[in-house]
């Protein structure tokens, strides 16, 4: 269950970035399945250290491509970050489907293992995705980075007035999106095992759903990653339970809308709560 | 007013389960060892059994869990089935098995519509003891080796047969095209190959476009066929791996104006009852189908069990085709049924009445 | 004034750009503008319009709408379940299904304006709810539509698709109501200006309300007529219409972060989006070619637009200061 939890916590963690700097990728679902698809035309059997380098580095340098050119057109065409991504999104879609027209390209089972080395009964990958959201929620509470990316999230203009360096934020903002999506992706790869075009593409509104339930606003500005990383393993968690309480389909869809729009409403709730108490 | 409370009900449980418990422990195995007859291949231990879909929203889906069902009722020792849909996302597919596995399911039947994106968890299934079996679409990797056993259909016969039906029509000579589903699904692409390969002794037929995209919808083969009716203005024939989305195809010839041409396909309700609409005006058009694989849930169903009671199975693994409905042949007419839903595929493996029963209005 | 200009200007815009592509289609490939193949691609673009002149409602409100799928299955699924076995409750069943589309609408409304929830989210949240719905209630499997309507939407009038006809009609109907009527009039300043709209005494919580009802009825509407068109509809068949609906949109020009809209502009970018597909078929493209064609167009029509206005836009919003499109929910 942890292995399946693993790639959505890697790219909500992403999507909380960008979130915070209130913004919205989109496209995190088909970067994960992208770099899947990648490194499908590299790590087939029998794989070497050369194959390893290239085809993941070559993933990363696109997912970074990916990135930066979020960045480009929301800053430098003032297109809603909704838009862009959009633009993206089906973008990566279509060239994901072009590398691999079906499915191709069985990984290594080697690399595969690697990838869901355990510790106990506890993937490495997972440990280290959760040393990652907690890394970030320190580096957001405690450093430079955390406080300009809450500041442009907050309001652009005062972060501006206060002498943050907007552009630079943005950047590298939705290029940590990305590296997070990577991620995620090489995660996903070692669970499917083969170079999917179709691949990840659910993580987008998964991604969103997920730090939604954690409590971020989509407003900027505030959010926390641990509670990205509670939320991805909410929804895991109400993925499982679907199966062992036998609910039929139409619950497995109403379970998640019900805790969509409870916790929404909750943390709108608890903010407009906190709101008035500042008042008084 | 039942289904309300049902629902109320349900809604209890859920709450008890998500706030109770992180990982609920199987439910607890209450079978009994009944002595009534079993059917032969359901062995004699006590068994739990699962159905996991990838998708479960249209009548074909209904009726083979119907077929399922029907044929899991001859087994006296099957104490429960479950039911997972995937709702179209892979990692649900893939959590939904593995939450099966969990709760100590001895056997499990599954559509893999995620494809070889599936292999690894179907793999772990079988690597921890349980039966599963896939069937219809194949995730790749090797019986006995990923998985207990598989049933798929002969897509290459499909193809062939598809292919050949379609050259004697046209005598030889024609522009022909193909209607796949998704894109890039390995069932499609086998079909289309087979049918390529079958008309490359017919120089002077083309099948062209390559797969068309439908997404199994008719909707989507409708744009796909006036967009091809645009580039290719004298196309001859249509195969189809699908023939719900097939209608599609047909209406977009038909509003532009167009004679409707032979389509070969699998069988659905719906295009028996068109061919008799539309063949007195359309002299040319002629319906080959084959059947719609529904009953291979029996045929999965019964190699689960066996694996899980350890017999011996030999069914065959890969079906041949049989053909339903050729228009061109008396004995084998188009079937049209207007008492049963137009996307209900006649080949299905259960009586009339099953089905209408199935599809009643509540 | 210069709001006024501005939307003239951004409206006009996709006339010209389908004015191109229609050129375009003449040099490139002129079966795509044969008769068949004009009267193949109406019917869907005349729906798409009336899917996205909902979603033009709630972008005017600075939202997005996620539910798009749920929605416009809710319709279909209605309008096709209610009739069956039982034809003389064909009028019935396209009531409750608008009616069921309003509901729901009203329901991301509260969501948003009663809730404070962000607009995306709610709908995130209702969509998963109407999918629940729409399989509990279709037991899984779709039926077919009454044969009257069915044959109704294949029928024409003078030549032209029964549906776009129909579609005409519903997106006057919406025009009409938002342009003439005082209530209209008004739902459109506190989209344009939700700060100054309060401060003229305006309860804006309604009018969102009411604009994303509204927008459920399109979707329902829409619903309606595209099951009549296919005839058996699939039960989730709205999943398709939420990125074009999306599109038509921002290429029409109404911006997602709220302010002035066009019913009418989306309309025809709802033309131009299917002429483009029926284009890109018919030189038959692969898919994958026909994603990235489609995505880069967008791209191309939202980069000059924005890159034309960008200079009056920035003026715009130092005026204004950011926060106000923060402070309504845009990104």
């Amino acid at each position: 269950m942890l292995t399946l939890l693993t790639p959505l916590i890697f790219i909500a963690l992403g999507q909380m970035i960008v979130l915070l700097s209130a913004g919205i990728d989109l496209s995190v679902g088909p970067v994960a399945g992208l770099t899947a698809v990648v490194c499908s035309f590299f790590l087939v059997e029998p794989v070497g250290a050369g194959d390893i380098v290239s085809g993941v580095g070559l993933a990363l340098l696109a997912s970074l491509a990916v990135g930066i050119l979020n960045w480009c057109l929301i800053r430098k065409t003032l297109v809603t970050p909704v838009i862009a991504t959009l633009v993206t999104f089906m973008c990566i879609r279509g060239s994901s489907l072009w590398l691999r027209s079906i499915p191709g390209g069985l990984t290594d089972g080697r690399v595969c293992d690697w990838l869901a080395a355990r510790v106990g009964p506890v993937p490495i990958g997972f440990i280290v995705a959760a040393l990652a959201a907690l890394a970030l929620e320190v580096l957001l509470r405690r450093t430079r980075w955390g406080l300009c990316l809450r500041a442009v999230g907050s309001s652009e203009i005062n972060a501006r007035k206060a002498g943050v360096s907007i552009e630079l934020t943005y950047l590298g903002a939705y290029s940590s999106c990305a590296l997070l999506s990577f991620a995620g992706g090489l995660m996903l790869m070692a669970q499917i095992g083969i170079g999917d075009p179709g691949a990840g593409v659910n993580y987008t509104l998964t991604s969103i759903t997920a730090v939604v339930l954690g409590g971020a606003s989509l407003f900027g500005g505030r959010g926390s990653f641990i509670g990205a990383f509670m939320g991805a393993m909410l929804i895991q968690q109400v993925m499982n339970v679907t199966t062992f309480i036998r609910l039929n389909s139409a619950w497995q869809f109403w379970l998640i809308g019900i805790l969509i729009i409870a916790a929404a409403l909750l943390y709108s709730g608890l903010r407009a709560g906190r709101r008035q108490g500042t008042v008084a | 007013m039942k289904s309300k409370h049902h629902n109320v009900r349900t809604f209890v449980q859920i709450v008890a389960a998500v706030t109770a418990t992180f990982a609920l422990m199987s439910a607890g195995n209450h079978a009994t060892a009944e002595s009534a007859a079993s059917a032969s291949f359901c062995g004699t231990k006590p068994i739990k059994i699962a159905l996991a879909t990838g998708f479960n929203g249209n009548s074909w889906r209904q009726i083979t869990r119907a077929e399922l069902e029907d044929e899991a009722s001859k087994c006296k020792n099957i104490t429960e089935i479950l039911y997972t849909d995937g709702q179209l996302n892979p990692q649900k597919a893939i959590s939904d098995i593995q939450g099966l596995v969990a709760q100590g399911t001895d056997a499990i039947v599954v559509f893999p519509d995620a494809g070889p994106a599936l292999l690894p968890a179907i793999r772990a299934a079988h690597k921890s003891g349980v039966s599963i079996v896939p069937y219809i679409s194949s995730p790749g990797g090797e019986p006995g080796k990923d998985y207990s056993a598989s049933v798929v259909p002969d897509n290459a016969a499909i193809g062939a047969l598809f292919a050949n039906w379609m050259a004697e029509r046209l005598h030889g000579k024609g522009v022909v095209v193909f209607f796949g589903g998704t894109p890039g699904n390995p069932t499609d692409q086998a079909i289309y190959e087979a049918a390529k390969k079958a008309l490359v002794s017919k120089p002077d037929i083309k099948l062209v476009g390559g797969v068309q995209v439908t997404n199994y919808t008719a909707a989507d083969a409708q744009k796909a066929m006036t967009g091809l009716l645009a580039q290719y203005p004298d196309i001859g024939g249509i195969i189809s791996s699908y023939g719900g989305s097939s209608v599609g195809a047909l209406r977009a010839i038909v509003s532009a104006g167009k004679p409707l041409v032979p389509l070969a396909t699998t069988d659905i309700n719906e295009l028996g009852c068109a061919y008799y609409d539309y063949k007195p005006s359309n002299p040319a058009f002629e319906l080959m189908t084959v059947g719609s694989y529904t009953w291979q849930s029996r045929a999965a169903l019964r190699k689960a069990v066996a694996g899980a009671e350890g017999l011996k199975n030999d069914e065959p693994s890969v079906q041949s085709p049989t053909v339903l409905e050729d228009s061109t042949r008396q004995d084998l007419r188009p079937r049209c049924d207007k008492g049963l839903p137009l996307d209900v595929p006649q080949s299905a493996n259960l009586s009339v009445e099953q089905l209408k029963a199935l599809f009643a209005k509540k | 004034m210069i709001a006024q200009r501005l939307s003239l200007g951004s409206f006009g815009a996709i006339w010209v750009a389908t004015a191109l592509l229609f050129a375009l289609c003449l040099v490139i490939a002129p079966s795509s503008l044969s008769n068949s193949s004009l009267m193949a691609m109406l019917p869907y673009a005349a729906i798409l319009a009336v899917i996205a002149a909902g979603q033009t409602l709630v972008a005017q409100q600075a939202g997005i709408d996620l539910s798009v799928p749920g929605m416009v299955s809710l319709g279909a699924i209605f309008v096709t379940k209610i009739p069956d076995q039982a034809p003389h409750l064909m009028l019935p069943a396209i009531l409750v299904s608008i009616v069921a589309g309003v509901a729901a609408g009203a329901g991301n409304g509260l969501c948003v304006a009663v809730g404070r929830i962000t607009p995306i989210v709610a709908t995130l949240g209702t969509n998963a709810l109407l999918m629940g719905f729409i399989q509990w209630y279709s037991r899984g499997f779709p039926t077919p539509i009454v044969p009257l309507l069915g044959d109704w939407a294949v029928s024409q009038v003078f030549g032209i698709p029964a549906i776009a006809v129909a579609a005409v009609g519903i997106l006057s109907t919406v025009q009409l109501i938002i342009r003439a009527t005082i209530a209209g009039r008004r739902f459109e300043a506190v989209g344009a200006n939700p700060l100054a709209a309060t401060a003229a005494g305006l309860h804006t919580d309604r009018y969102v309300v009411a604009g994303y009802a509204a927008a459920g009825g399109c979707y329902a509407a829409g619903g309606v007529l595209l099951a009549a068109f296919l005839k058996t509809p699939d039960i989730f068949v709205g999943e398709s219409y939420l990125l074009p609906s999306v599109a038509a949109v921002v290429l029409g020009g109404t911006a997602l972060t709220g302010g002035l809209g066009s019913i009418v502009a989306t309309a025809v970018a709802a033309v131009f989006l299917s002429q483009l597909g029926q284009l890109v078929l018919s030189v038959g493209a692969p898919t994958p070619v026909q994603w990235i064609i489609q995505a880069l167009t967008i791209a191309m029509g939202m980069a000059w637009r924005q890159s034309s206005l960008r200079v009056l836009v920035a003026r715009m919003r130092s005026a204004l200061g950011y926060k106000i499109a923060r402070a309504t929910g845009g990104y």
